[in-house]
C-alpha cells in the first residue's frame, strides 16, 4: 500500500491527465489531423476527446475493482507472473519511447528555431539531471510538475488572441464540409495527441480517494480537449488548409505575428515557456515507465530511473534529423495507440477472469 | 546525498561548457538587414540591394548599403555576408521591396525563404517599386534609417486605412489559397521620396495591374469591414471631402439553378471634413446621393475591372466557396469572370465636423 | 567518624572550587570583619550587578551581628536566596550572577544571593521590518524581556514555552512558545526534537538554529522565518505556529512557514486588505522582475535580438556600442559591483555607509558608463533589480535572491531563453521539494490550497479568514470570534 503522506488530493488527477496529454504536439497536431477532415478537423478533435473520455472510465471502471492496485499488479492477477511482466515491460518500454520522442522532438525544435549548432548531447546533461531531481523524490514532486505545467504556460493561451486581426472566418466554412467518414478518419489522427493518459493505470494507488478523482480526471481530458479545439480553431481561420499543410509547427506560426511595443516575435517566449510543458511529460512518463518495471521485476527504483534516463538519452541522441523523429515517433504512436485499445481489451479480460475465479471458488 | 549533487554539478558543467563555445548572435556584433530591395537582372539572377542600419550614439543611424548579384535569397544573403564587416541577420527585417519587372515574372521563389527562415517574422511588408529598388531605397533620407522608416511609411496608411491590411502574412495566404489573388502596396520615386503610389494588384505571385492610391477608398471598402479612409467627392458645384468612420460589407450569393449572382451590399457611414457648397444640413441628402451614385460606379468599374483579368483580390471566390456547399474550387475559378456582380453602396452622413 | 571524613572531603572539594575560580582574575572575594564571626563574600565582578550589592546586601550584612546564615537570608531584601553546601551548584550560580556568602570556617553551608547583572539594550523600536503603522516595539537580545513581550500580547493560560539548553560550551537558553489546543503538537514536538538533537558546542544566535534544523540544510531558501517584531509573534503563534527564542539573539524563529511568507510585510495587516493586497503584488512582481531581469537581458542581447521591437533596438544597440564586453561580463561585471556596494555599505557604520551608497551609485555608475565599460541600459536594469531584491521584507530571502541571479545569468548566456526556463526549472522542482518542519514550502500554490490563497499573493478582509491556515494542521481550524463560538454551540 502507498502510505498516506505520498498520496496526493484527488483534485490532483486533473493536472495528471491534462499534462500528461498536453506535450510538444500542441504546437503541429493542427496540420496532422486535417489530413481527412480539412477545415473540419477541429470536430475531429471533439470526437477524439469523447472517446478518451470513455477510455478514462472504462479504465476507473478497471481499477476501482482492485483497490489500491496499479498496472502491475492488476496484470499479474488476470495474467499471471509472466504474461502480466511481459505487458508491464510493455507498457514501460513504451512510456520510455514516449518520453523520448516527445524530448527529441522538442530538442528539434530548439534545433530549428533557436540554436541550430547546439550540440544536443550537451544539453541533454542539463536536463537529466532535473528530471533525475524531480523523479527521485516522492510522487507528490512529479504532481507539482504537472501542476506547474498547466498553471504556468496558461498565460500562452491569451497570445492567440493577436493572430485573429488577420483570420477569415470563411477559412472554416462551409462547416460540415466534409463526410462523417473523414471525419472520424482525423479523429484517430487526433488521438494521438491524447496519448499519456494510460500512465493514469500507473498512478492511480497514488491518488488520495482515488475513487473520487475520477470527476477529476474527466475534467482534466476535458480542459485538453478545449484547450486543442481552440487551437485548431484559431489556427484553422488564421491559416488557409493550403497553406497550413506546409507548415510544420502551425501554433507557432501564429505566435510569429504578435507584436507588442516592448515586445516582437513570440514565438521564441513560447517555445521557451513551453519547457514547462514536456517537463511534466518527461517526469510523468519516465517515472511511470521505472514504476512499472520496479512493480513488474522488483528492481530498485533508483537503479531503473538511473537506466532509463540513460537509455532516453542515448535515444535522443542518436534520432537525429526530421525523418528519423518521424519514425520515432510514429512508431511510439503505434504502440501507445495499441495500448489505446488495449484498454477495452483489459475491460473485458477482468470481467471473463473475475467471472473465472468466482466460478473456481 | 553529496554524491549525487556532485553528479549533478558535473553534468551541468560539462553541458555549460560544451556549449559555452556556440555561435551567439550578440546584438552590436551583427548586422542587422531591416530592408532588401530585389532586382531583376534575368531568369535566373537577381539583384539585391541589402540596408543594415549601424546605430551611432545618442540616436543616430547609418545605413550601410550593399548590392549583389545572386540567384537566390539566401545566397545574396552568404555572398553580401563578404563585403559585410559584421554578420548580416535577418531577424529584423521589416520591408521587402521587388522591383515590378521582377514581380512580373513572380515573385513565389522569392519569398519562400522568407517563410521559411524562422527568425523572420510574419508582420514584414512587401511591397512593389515602379523603378529599380535599389533607387527606391537610397532615396530614402532619414534618422531612423531606410527600414524603419519605410516600415513606419506602410504601417501609418495602413493604420490610416489608405492601404488595406497587407504583410507576409496576408500575402503568403493569399498566393497559397486557391480562390483569392493577393496585392501590395506600389512604390514609385516622387521628388526624390518614396511615395506609395497604387495598390499593386496580382494574379497568383505575378503583378499584374495596379490602383491607383487614390481610389483606395473603393478598393477598401469592397475589399471588408472598414472604420477609416477618406474620399474626396468632386461633383458640379461643389466638392466634398469625407471620412469614413464605420462601413460594413455584405455579400449574398443567390444561386439560381446553375446561374449564380452576387449582390454587394455596403453601408458607409461617414462624416463631412470638408464642403465648399452652402450648408451641409441643407445639401445633406443631395450629398448623399451623389456621393453613393459615384460609389456605386466606380465599385462596378472595378469589378469589371478584376473580372475582366480575371483577378480577385477582394477575395470574392473564397466567400463563395464558403457559402455553397458543393461547387469544387475549379468551378469557381471557371465561373467568376461571368458571374453577374451588382454592389449597392449606401452611404449615411453622421456628423459634419463643428459647422452646420 | 564518617561523618568527619565527609566534611574533609567537602573542604577539600571547597579548596579546589575556589582555586579553580581564582584562576580567573573577575573573582573576587574578601572578608568581613565583623566582632564576633568572620562573614565571607565572594562573587564574580563580570556577572553581577555592584550596585545592587551596595544596595541591598552590604548594609544588611553590616548592621548588625549575625550568628547564622539563616538570620542574614532573612533580613536581605531579595528573593530567591538559598543555602546550599554543594560545590557544584555554587559554581553554577556564581557564573549567573549570584554571590555567596559564607560564615566563619567551620559552617559548610553557603548563602547563594541572586544580584545578576541585565544589561541589557532598551526596547527600540524595529530596524529591520520597520512599519509606519503599527507597534514600534522590537526584541531585544534578552530572552526573558523577549517573551515578556510576548506574553504581554498574548496574556493567555495557554501560551506555553518549554525551555531548552543547548551549545555544550554556551549553553544557550532557548525557549519553544506555542499555543496549547491551537498548535499542532506534531510541530512543536519536532521543533523541541530538533533543538535537542542538535550538536553544536555554541550556539551564537537564532540564525545558528534556523541552520541546523531546517529541513534542507544546502538550500539557498531560508526554511523557518524569522522576525524582530513581538506583534508578528504573537499572531502567528494565534494561527497555530511554534516560535523559537533565543538568548542573546533578536530575532525569533517561526516554524512551519511557506515561500509566500517570506514575501508579506508584516505591515500588510495594518493597512486596508485592498492597499495591502496591492502592495503585496508590486512586491512580487519587483522579486520577479529582479531575478528575471538582467539574465533576460542578457538571454535576449546575446542570443534573440529578433525579440526585441524595432523602436527599441536604435536604444539597445547605440547604448552599447561603446562596451567591448559581451553581454554577460558586462551584466556580471555590474552585478558584482552592486554586490560590493551592498557588502563595503552592510560592514561600514551608517554614516560611512551611506557614502559609499552614493558614491558607489553614482560616480562608479556614471563614471563606467562614460568609460564604456557597461551600457546605461543595463545599469538602470541592474539597479531596478537590485532596488527589487531590497523590497523584501524578510533579509535573508532577499539574500537568496541576490544568489540565484547569478546561475541564472549563466545559463541565460549559454541557452539564452531556453536556458532560463531551465534554470527556473531546477528552481521551481527544488522549491517543490522543499519542506518547512515537514510541511511543503510551496504550499499554498503546490499542494493547491484556495483556502490559504486568502492570505499568500494578495491579502484578503479579515471578515474571510476566519479559519487558520491549512498547512499549520491546527488542531482548532476555526479562528474563535464570538460569532463563532456562538454557530459552533
Amino acid at each position: 500500500m502507498i502510505k498516506d503522506k505520498d498520496q496526493v488530493p484527488p483534485l490532483m488527477a486533473f493536472f495528471l491527465i491534462s499534462a500528461a496529454q498536453i506535450g510538444v504536439g500542441v504546437l503541429s497536431f493542427t496540420s496532422v489531423i486535417n489530413k481527412y477532415a480539412g477545415h473540419d478537423a477541429w470536430m475531429s478533435i471533439i470526437a477524439a476527446g469523447m472517446f478518451i473520455h470513455l477510455l478514462i472510465w472504462i479504465m476507473y471502471k478497471v481499477l476501482n475493482d482492485y483497490k489500491g492496485e496499479d498496472f502491475a499488479s492488476i496484470h499479474r492477477s488476470i495474467y499471471g507472473k509472466w504474461i502480466g511482466a511481459f505487458i508491464s515491460i510493455v507498457l514501460s518500454v513504451y512510456l520510455l519511447l514516449l518520453a523520448a520522442v516527445v524530448l527529441r522532438s522538442y530538442l528539434e525544435i530548439i534545433q530549428v528555431w533557436m540554436f541550430p549548432e547546439v550540440k544536443i548531447w550537451a544539453l541533454l546533461l542539463l536536463i537529466m539531471p532535473l528530471i533525475y531531481y524531480i523523479i527521485s523524490g516522492k510522487f507528490r514532486i512529479v504532481v507539482g510538475v504537472c501542476f506547474l505545467g498547466i498553471v504556468y504556460p496558461f498565460v500562452l493561451i491569451f497570445a492567440l488572441i493577436f493572430p485573429l486581426k488577420f483570420s477569415n472566418i470563411t477559412n472554416i466554412m462551409p462547416i460540415f464540409d466534409h463526410s462523417l467518414l473523414e471525419i472520424v478518419q482525423s479523429s484517430v489522427l487526433a488521438m494521438f495527441s491524447f496519448l499519456g493518459i494510460g500512465a493514469l493505470m500507473i498512478y492511480y494507488p497514488f491518488i488520495k480517494d482515488s475513487r473520487n478523482s475520477q470527476k477529476y480526471a474527466h475534467y482534466g481530458n476535458l480542459y485538453t480537449t478545449i484547450l486543442y479545439v481552440v487551437i485548431c480553431f484559431v489556427s484553422y481561420i488564421y491559416y488557409s488548409q493550403h497553406e497550413i499543410k506546409d507548415v510544420i509547427w502551425p501554433t507557432l506560426g501564429l505566435w510569429k505575428i504578435v507584436e507588442l511595443p516592448f515586445l516582437d516575435r513570440f514565438e521564441y517566449i513560447g517555445i521557451s515557456t513551453l519547457f514547462f510543458v514536456i517537463l511534466p511529460n518527461l517526469a510523468l512518463y519516465i517515472w511511470g515507465s521505472s514504476r512499472t518495471l520496479n512493480r513488474a521485476l522488483h528492481i530498485p527504483q533508483k537503479w531503473i530511473s538511473i537506466f532509463i534516463l540513460t537509455a532516453v538519452y542515448f535515444i535522443c541522441i542518436f534520432v537525429e534529423g526530421r525523418e528519423k523523429i518521424l519514425q520515432v515517433s510514429d512508431f511510439s504512436t503505434k504502440i501507445g495507440f495499441g495500448l489505446l485499445f488495449y484498454i477495452p481489451v483489459l475491460f473485458v479480460m477482468h470481467f471473463i477472469s473475475r467471472k473465472v475465479k468466482r466460478n473456481a471458488s | 546525498m553529496p554524491r549525487r549533487y556532485i553528479i549533478f554539478f558535473i553534468l551541468i558543467f560539462v553541458s555549460v561548457t560544451v556549449n559555452f563555445t556556440m555561435p551567439k548572435r550578440v546584438i552590436d556584433k551583427i548586422q542587422m538587414v531591416t530592408v532588401v530591395g530585389y532586382d531583376y537582372v534575368d531568369d535566373n539572377t537577381i539583384n539585391g540591394t541589402v540596408i543594415t542600419p549601424t546605430f551611432l550614439q545618442k540616436g543616430q543611424i547609418m545605413d550601410l548599403v550593399y548590392t549583389g548579384n545572386a540567384s537566390m535569397v539566401y545566397d545574396l544573403g552568404t555572398k553580401l555576408n563578404t563585403v559585410a564587416s559584421e554578420n548580416l541577420e535577418n531577424g529584423k527585417l521589416e520591408v521587402v521591396v521587388f522591383n515590378k519587372e521582377l514581380a512580373e515574372h513572380g515573385i513565389k521563389n522569392y519569398i519562400d525563404f522568407l517563410l521559411r527562415e524562422p527568425s523572420i517574422g510574419s508582420g514584414l511588408y512587401l511591397a512593389v517599386s515602379e523603378g529599380s529598388t535599389n533607387e527606391l531605397l537610397n532615396s530614402v533620407k532619414s534618422h531612423k534609417g531606410a527600414g524603419v522608416y519605410l516600415s513606419d511609411l506602410i504601417e501609418h496608411n495602413i493604420q490610416r486605412q489608405k492601404h488595406p491590411e497587407t504583410n507576409l502574412k496576408t500575402f503568403s495566404y493569399s498566393i497559397e489559397c486557391e480562390t483569392c489573388d493577393p496585392f501590395l502596396p506600389y512604390f514609385k520615386i516622387v521628388d526624390g521620396k518614396p511615395k506609395i503610389d497604387a495598390i499593386a494588384l496580382f494574379k497568383k505571385d505575378k503583378y499584374l495591374d495596379k490602383i491607383p492610391i487614390d481610389e483606395a477608398f473603393v478598393f477598401n471598402i469592397l475589399l471588408g469591414d472598414m472604420d477609416n479612409g477618406d474620399f474626396i467627392l468632386e461633383k458640379k458645384g461643389y466638392k466634398a471631402a469625407i471620412q469614413n468612420i464605420d462601413s460594413e460589407r455584405k455579400i449574398i450569393v443567390n444561386q439560381h439553378n446553375e446561374n449564380m449572382s452576387l449582390q454587394v451590399n455596403i453601408d458607409v457611414k461617414g462624416v463631412i471634413r470638408e464642403y465648399t457648397g452652402k450648408r451641409v444640413l441643407h445639401d445633406k441628402e443631395k450629398i448623399e446621393k451623389d456621393l453613393e451614385r459615384e460609389l456605386n460606379k466606380k465599385a462596378k468599374e472595378m469589378i469589371k475591372n478584376f473580372q475582366e483579368k480575371n483577378i480577385d483580390p477582394l477575395g470574392i471566390k473564397e466567400i463563395i466557396r464558403s457559402k455553397v456547399r458543393d461547387l469544387s474550387v475549379k468551378q469557381i475559378n471557371d465561373t467568376y469572370p461571368s458571374i453577374s456582380i451588382s454592389t449597392d453602396i449606401t452611404y449615411t452622413n453622421m456628423e459634419s465636423g463643428t459647422r452646420r | 567518624m564518617k561523618k568527619k571524613l565527609t566534611q574533609k572531603k567537602r573542604q577539600r572539594e571547597f579548596e579546589e572550587l575556589f582555586n579553580d575560580l581564582k584562576n580567573s582574575d573577575d573573582f573576587i572575594d574578601y572578608q568581613l570583619e565583623h566582632d564576633s564571626i568572620p562573614l565571607c563574600i565572594g562573587y564574580f565582578n563580570s556577572a553581577i550587578d555592584n550596585k545592587k550589592i551596595e544596595k541591598f546586601v552590604l548594609p544588611y550584612v553590616q548592621q548588625s551581628d549575625y550568628s547564622d546564615l539563616k538570620e542574614i537570608e532573612n533580613v536581605i531584601p531579595i528573593t530567591n536566596t538559598y543555602l546550599t553546601n554543594d560545590s557544584n551548584e555554587i559554581r553554577r550560580k556564581l557564573l549567573d550572577g549570584f554571590l555567596f556568602i559564607h560564615m566563619g570556617e567551620s559552617d559548610q553551608q553557603y548563602l547563594l544571593i541572586p544580584v545578576p547583572l541585565f544589561k541589557t539594550r532598551q526596547i527600540t523600536s524595529p530596524e529591520v521590518e520597520f512599519s509606519v503603522v503599527g507597534p514600534k516595539e522590537a526584541f531585544v537580545e534578552s530572552i526573558d524581556t523577549n517573551l515578556n513581550l510576548v506574553r504581554k500580547r498574548l496574556n493567555i493560560p495557554e501560551l506555553t514555552i518549554k525551555k531548552l539548553k543547548v551549545g555544550t560550551i554556551t549553553k544557550t537558553k532557548v525557549a519553544v512558545v506555542s499555543i496549547k489546543g491551537i498548535a499542532d503538537t506534531n510541530n512543536v514536538e519536532t521543533v523541541i526534537q530538533r533543538i535537542q538533537d542538535m550538536e553544536m558546542d555554541q550556539v551564537i544566535d537564532s540564525s545558528f538554529i534556523q541552520q541546523k534544523i531546517a529541513d534542507n540544510t544546502n538550500s539557498p531558501f531560508p526554511q523557518l522565518l524569522d522576525t524582530e517584531r513581538p506583534d508578528r509573534i504573537a499572531a502567528i503563534l494565534a494561527e497555530g505556529k511554534v516560535a523559537i527564542f533565543v538568548d542573546n539573539s533578536p530575532h525569533v524563529l517561526i516554524g512551519p512557514t511557506t515561500l509566500v511568507e517570506f514575501f508579506s510585510a508584516f505591515e500588510d495587516y495594518f493597512l486596508n486588505w485592498t492597499i495591502a493586497s496591492a502592495f503585496r503584488l508590486i512586491r512580487l512582481f519587483a522579486v520577479f522582475f529582479s531575478i528575471l531581469v538582467t539574465p533576460l537581458y542578457v538571454a535576449v542581447l546575446t542570443h534573440h535580438f529578433e525579440l526585441i521591437p524595432k523602436e527599441l533596438l536604435g536604444t539597445l544597440v547605440s547604448s552599447r556600442s561603446q562596451v567591448p564586453f559581451p553581454p554577460i561580463l558586462e551584466a556580471i561585471i555590474l552585478e558584482l559591483t552592486i554586490e560590493l556596494l551592498r557588502e563595503a555599505g552592510a560592514r561600514l557604520p551608517t554614516k560611512v555607509g551611506q557614502t559609499i551608497g552614493i558614491v558607489g551609485g553614482i560616480v562608479i555608475g556614471t563614471a563606467s558608463v562614460e568609460a564604456g565599460l557597461t551600457s546605461n541600459v543595463l545599469l538602470i536594469l541592474v539597479a531596478l533589480g537590485a532596488l527589487g531584491s531590497f523590497t523584501t521584507p524578510v533579509y535573508q530571502m532577499g539574500n537568496t535572491i541576490r544568489l540565484i541571479r547569478f546561475p541564472l545569468l549563466i545559463f541565460a548566456h549559454v541557452y539564452g531563453l531556453l536556458g532560463v526556463s531551465i534554470c527556473i526549472a531546477y528552481i521551481m522542482v527544488h522549491l517543490l521539494k522543499l519542506t518547512s518542519l515537514g510541511r511543503p514550502f510551496f504550499e499554498p500554490v503546490f499542494p493547491l490550497r484556495l483556502k490559504d490563497l486568502k492570505d499568500a499573493f494578495i491579502r484578503l478582509p479579515f471578515d474571510m479568514q476566519n479559519k487558520r491556515p491549512f498547512m499549520v494542521r491546527s488542531e482548532k481550524v476555526l479562528r474563535e470570534t464570538s460569532k463563532n463560538k456562538h454557530d459552533s454551540s
